[in-house]
């Protein structure tokens, strides 16, 4: 397949333009999203991966924070999708190994794909390679189980890899290295295995590069201190591993020492980062707090009495409800926080448990304590090296490129995402990946769907009312994966016999290019209408099945596969004989299904190539001007009589140097889009109304003068923002003069009347991050507040080195930024630092004069009284006043904490769960200004790929309505998860008198096809297409037969 | 083989109407066969997008029908793909047992449960425990006459 595939791309053509290929380097979440937005965005891809398997590290993890969703579910279907995508040349074992920059903008590149002795295209992904293979070996910790697990030389990463091709490892083949063996050739049914090692050099010119190449979690045998080599030590991703109900233990959480359950399990944080030591990094990698406390809430799933502790200098949980996962994890999974870090890890020489050494930070004694297990959650190492390497240029001193550097690649077309950006957990390198394909986008707008490949079919058959359903069958063998257990062979003769089925064979792979081929002609030998095939699950294998009937020439919805694998020969390897009766009966089940199915069209819905953008701050600004270069059109809406929102509050006296850049930046739009020809500003204004669906929304905007504009939009993006609470009474008392917010703060020193203070207390977590005993109604932490304390102590330091700051925290939380540690450091040097107690806010006293705060200090224990002149305090940020009006407007959710919520927090997160509307910047949560702007782009990208056509395809198996049996309840009305239901008016006529009655109409373009409706209706006048309440009566007929009823159906269901 | 298998007490198989949502249980049923999770061969999945889009009427056919045991699972709540479908299911599951009783099934022939995508081994414990207990109450005796 991959071959075939690369013959699409025309090679090394001269082109005056940039062309519209783009390549993309790692595929990780951050390189599956690019891709994916890429193709919709109008580009084709090639997808280049070092490893056998596409998924990166997201792929390895058991759950994900704060959701504990299943990591691989959630990214399994991403990574089929790229497989799938005809837009997307996928190559595996593949380096990129040289650039060269054309004169015309454009990028030669040189790729080098390994062969590993497997015709990648015929591999049937059987596994019969990999039972037969003699070779076993401890695995390296590069590989997927992260050393944990024994291999074969006939390999695969983990069974749902993708693409689903086996591999042989040619240093421990014994074919390959002693000419012995060869069994794995000798079995393999597909005879695919050729021994053929050679590298193939791939040539091809990209318009733009993407670079996602993450990150390497450090190997714990780098800690001697720490007993790193020590079985029982492990990293977070190898523990991830031994986690997983698919990992090498079955999520056994043992000691690999001696193969006993774990009871004591030690977490250490900060290993090999946040240091300055040869070798380790300085910054923090950012996610290992809020995974940490992950893997500890699931071990305490899988057994509670395991006793979980966490080493840390301070927890650093500050995005959108992960203060509040902190608190469940401590509070109701009984998960222990131990402040301070681990000095040493030993084995005790005679119990050979592992004893670890701490100092009581509570009574300042070095304590020693047996455990189980020790997770290192060493740093993650950004993988940026042969990218330089490449490039020619070199790393700055944390492993990345310099801002300038970065700005430069842009100009030639390269850009990054993930890690290679900073450090950065899934939704911040969904975003960045979604933000990289929109300015790719922008480069490339002249050659938009240039190079992509839309697929043609022949004209659909017609099937009319009246014929008669005419059903094929293909039940598969898999090679022996149902063949083992399940009669094939008999089950196909069996079938035949069912009325309407015309034709039932077996095949040893149903979804093998020949097999397609035999498809199409059965389909066209026999006249059939209806198709079915027996193999393995529709959620992979759906789609090709449904591209093969396109083909010839039958409506896509006339197929059905039944699961014979996952859920028949797999599950009931012993009991051959009831599986193949199982399989039988779900053949026939679905016989029954099929006869009534019935052409379904996916309707193309033309739409307005317009985007609204609520908010005209950094997400906003950076958005509209993307869209607008990209050629679409944008109305801004601002609610002020200035564009800038939290860009006007940030003072330019002082700059951080990462601020410096992005700042400058957006100065310069500020300056340029009211020269924009695409962007139609409306200042002073606000979102009145809003009506419509995807693609046609009607919205009406009021501007100050009461002037009302409506306008029609394809697509909206709320990126409203956030303001600092002003409220600091509660804490300060109202008769305590000079307390301030930070926002309040940074307008004192941009007018220069801070510098009269003399001495400064900064007091940070006010009114947030409440662990139950502030009554805040803001549990959580804004996330931006301490940075924005260490910048304003080193803006008042450089204007006046004279005055005494004291900085106030319960835990600084610099997680995103690989500065702000080194910031921090510079910050302690002349400022006083100390630490209360989340359960002991500081009290703020004024005597008539002096303000007097005091405060128990954690680290030492004692009692602090430090004298103020002005008091800045870190209260909470929140979304703006009317977030709840906006978002009933808009019809999407709300948090507790009132910010707007995302279609789903890991992979979904600029995307709300209603098509068509986006959410971007401090609006999702407050956010540092690079955040926010990457965010914005992210925003317009997808907002731009949902555009992009000029129409959209909506969802076929939609709800619709008997409006002769519907009663006007409304109760599918109320209980559709997309408002997709509305009531009509319909006249009426009875006797000569005329009514109106109420009636539930589907807009089809909102519905999803759940059919939560059809299960509420108490008058079934409404169904779902494809899942008609008809057709499941039929497949439990079907299962229950009863002797001489007549199930056989001689025409079309109207 | 070529006939139903017999339902004699001692030997009998039960055969159980599962309803499995596309985007949880179902997967979670793919999972329990990719990992080689064994459980008792008495299911027959009928697949639907959303565990909501079950109908209580859909358990009464399958039981007037003959099926020993109806099983419905769907996503955890909370976690639905359709946003909140399954709470709709959980309300309405909540009125079978009464309805079953009224016309004198035993209700412990009916279970509601929810598996996520990532539980392969839980869906092959949740079959092989519900199997067990149908199996306890052996064959549904209550086939309409009019089936």
């Amino acid at each position: 397949m991959v071959e075939a595939r690369s013959k699409s791309i025309d090679s090394t053509k001269p082109s005056s333009k940039l062309v519209g290929e783009v390549l993309v380097v790692g595929v990780g979440v951050a390189g599956i999203q690019a891709s994916l937005d890429l193709t919709r965005l109008g580009y084709h891809v090639t997808a280049i991966d070092k490893s056998m398997t596409i998924g990166g590290i997201m792929a390895q993890l058991d759950k994900t924070f704060p959701t504990n969703d299943c990591s691989l579910c959630i990214l399994a279907p991403k990574m089929v999708e790229v497989y799938r995508d005809p837009n997307i040349t996928l190559y595996q074992n593949t380096e990129l190994k040289e650039i060269e920059f054309l004169a015309n903008g454009n990028l030669k590149v040189t790729l080098e794909k390994k062969r590993l002795g497997i015709d990648e295209e015929a591999c049937k992904n059987c596994s019969e390679c990999y039972n037969a293979c003699p070779v076993r070996f401890q695995e390296d910790i590069s590989w997927f189980d992260a050393g944990l697990n024994m291999r074969h030389a006939a390999n695969i990463p983990f069974p749902s890899a993708v693409p689903p091709v086996y591999g042989i490892d040619p240093d421990k083949c014994l074919h390959v290295n002693f000419g012995i063996c060869g069994k794995c050739q000798d079995i393999c049914p597909a005879n695919c295995i050729d021994f053929d090692f050679t590298s193939q050099i791939i040539e091809i010119t990209v318009g733009s590069i993407l670079f996602a190449t993450g990150s390497t979690q450090m190997d714990p045998s780098m800690f001697p201190t720490l007993a790193g080599e020590h079985p029982d030590v492990l990293n977070g991703i190898q523990f991830e591993r031994l986690m997983c109900a698919s990992g090498p233990e079955g999520g056994e959480i043992i000691k690999l020492s001696t193969r006993q359950h774990a009871h004591r399990i030690a977490f250490l944080q900060c290993v090999g980062s946040r240091s300055k030591k040869e070798g380790e990094l300085e910054f923090c990698s950012s996610v290992c707090c809020m995974y940490a406390m992950k893997e500890a809430q699931i071990t305490k799933e899988h057994d509670p009495d395991v006793e979980c502790m966490i080493f840390n200098t301070e927890n650093r949980a500050c995005a959108k409800g992960f203060h509040e996962y902190y608190l469940r994890a401590k509070d109701d999974y009984g998960v222990k926080f131990m402040q301070g870090r681990v000095a040493s890890v030993k084995e005790d020489l005679g119990s050979q448990d592992l004893i670890i050494a701490y100092e009581d930070i509570r009574t300042g004694k070095v304590k020693e304590e047996p455990v189980d297990l020790v997770i290192l959650e060493t740093a993650l190492v950004p993988n940026t090296k042969p990218m330089a390497d490449i490039l020619g240029i070199e790393l700055n001193e944390h492993h990345y490129f310099d801002p300038g550097t970065v700005d430069s690649l842009q100009q030639k077309g390269i850009f990054l995402a993930g890690y290679n950006i900073k450090p950065m957990d899934i939704p911040l390198s969904v975003v960045s990946g979604s933000a990289a394909a929109a300015q790719i986008a922008r480069r490339l707008s002249k050659s938009r769907f240039d190079r992509i490949v839309e697929k043609e079919f022949p004209p659909e058959k017609n099937i009319r009312q009246g014929d008669e359903p005419r059903i094929g069958i293909m039940v598969c063998h898999c090679g022996i994966n149902i063949g083992r257990t399940v009669d094939v062979e008999w089950i196909a003769e069996e079938i035949q016999k069912e009325p309407n089925v015309v034709v039932a064979i077996h095949n040893y792979y149903s979804c093998s290019s020949d097999s397609q081929v035999t498809l199409k002609e059965m389909i066209r030998e026999h006249d059939l209408n209806r198709f079915i095939v027996a193999s393995c699950t529709p959620r992979t294998h759906e789609p090709l099945f449904r591209v093969t009937l396109q083909e010839a020439g039958l409506n896509p919805y006339l197929f059905e596969l039944v699961n014979i694998r996952e859920h028949v020969s797999w599950v009931h390897m012993q009991e051959p004989e009831l599986a193949t009766q199982k399989a039988l009966e779900l053949l026939k089940m679905n016989v029954a299904k099929v006869r009534g199915l019935q052409p379904q069209q996916r309707k193309k819905i033309d739409i307005k190539k317009t985007v609204l953008i609520i908010g005209g701050g950094p997400a906003g600004l950076h958005a509209a001007w993307n869209l607008a270069k990209q050629g679409f059109a944008v109305h801004l809406v601002e609610k002020e009589g200035t564009l800038g929102g939290a860009v006007n509050k940030i003072s330019r006296e002082f700059v951080l140097p990462r601020e410096r850049a992005i700042l400058e930046k957006l100065d310069a739009l500020l300056g340029e889009i009211r020269n924009e020809d695409n962007i139609s500003l409306h200042m002073n204004a606000h979102v009145d109304e809003v009506s419509g669906f995807v693609g046609n929304y009607n919205v009406t905007i009021v501007e100050s003068s009461s002037e009302e504009a409506e306008v029609e939009v394809g697509a909206i993006i709320v990126a409203t923002g956030a303001v600092q609470d002003p409220t600091t009474e509660n804490v300060a008392g109202g008769n305590v003069p000079r307390v301030y917010t930070q926002e309040e703060f940074e307008k004192l020193i941009e007018d220069r009347t801070a510098g009269s203070f003399k001495k400064v207390v900064f007091i940070q977590c006010t009114n947030q991050r409440d662990d139950g005993n502030m009554s805040s109604d803001f549990p959580n932490c804004s996330g931006i507040c301490c940075k924005i304390s260490l910048k304003q102590a080193m803006m008042l330091h450089e204007a006046d080195p004279s005055i005494q700051i004291t900085i106030l925290h319960r835990g600084m939380q610099l997680s995103g930024d690989i500065n702000a540690e080194s910031l921090f450091d510079d910050v302690q040097r002349f400022a006083a630092i100390a630490r209360y107690s989340p359960d002991n806010y500081p009290s703020i006293e004024h005597d008539g004069e002096n303000i007097a705060i005091s405060l128990d200090e954690v680290n030492t224990g004692m009692a602090l009284r430090v004298e103020a002149d002005a008091v800045v305090l870190a209260t909470p940020f929140r979304s703006i006043s009317n977030t709840k009006d906006l978002a009933m407007k808009l019809k999407v959710p709300v948090t507790h904490d009132g910010y707007f919520l995302e279609a789903h927090v890991k992979l979904r997160p600029v995307d709300f769960a209603t098509e068509g509307i986006f959410l971007a910047g401090s609006a999702q949560w407050p956010k540092t200004l690079d955040d926010a702007v990457m965010q914005g782009l992210a925003a317009a990208g997808r907002a731009a790929g949902l555009l992009a056509k000029g129409f959209v395809e909506v969802e076929g198996i939609t709800a619709r309505v008997d409006e002769e049996a519907c009663i006007g309840c409304g109760k599918c009305a109320e209980v559709c998860p997309y408002s997709a239901i509305e009531m009509i008016e319909r006249d009426l006529t009875i006797d000569m008198v005329h009514i109106t009655v109420p009636k539930a109409h589907v807009m089809d373009a909102m519905c999803k096809g759940c059919g939560t409706c059809v299960g509420e209706c108490p008058t079934h006048a409404i169904d779902q297409r494809h899942f008609k309440t008809s057709q499941i009566s039929d497949m439990i007929k079907a299962l229950f037969p009863v002797p001489g009823e007549d199930v056989a159906c001689r025409r079309l269901a109207p | 083989m070529n006939e139903t298998i017999e339902q004699e007490s001692g030997n009998f198989q039960p055969r159980i109407l599962t309803f499995a949502c596309n985007w949880c249980s179902y997967a979670g049923a793919d999972l329990a066969g990719v990992s080689r999770f064994q459980y008792p061969p008495s299911i027959r999945i009928i697949r639907v997008m959303c565990s909501g889009r079950i109908h209580p009427e859909m358990i009464l056919e399958g039981f007037a029908r003959g099926a020993d045991g109806v099983l419905v699972t769907g996503c955890h709540i909370g976690d639905c793909h359709y946003i909140k479908g399954n709470q709709y299911t959980k309300a309405r599951m909540e009125l079978v047992p009464d309805l079953l009783e009224g016309i004198g099934i035993d209700s412990k022939r009916f279970k509601l449960d929810w598996v996520s995508a990532s539980e392969g081994k839980r869906f092959s414990e949740v079959i092989t425990s519900f199997t067990a207990r149908v199996k306890e109450l052996g064959p549904n005796q209550l086939k309409l006459s009019n089936y």
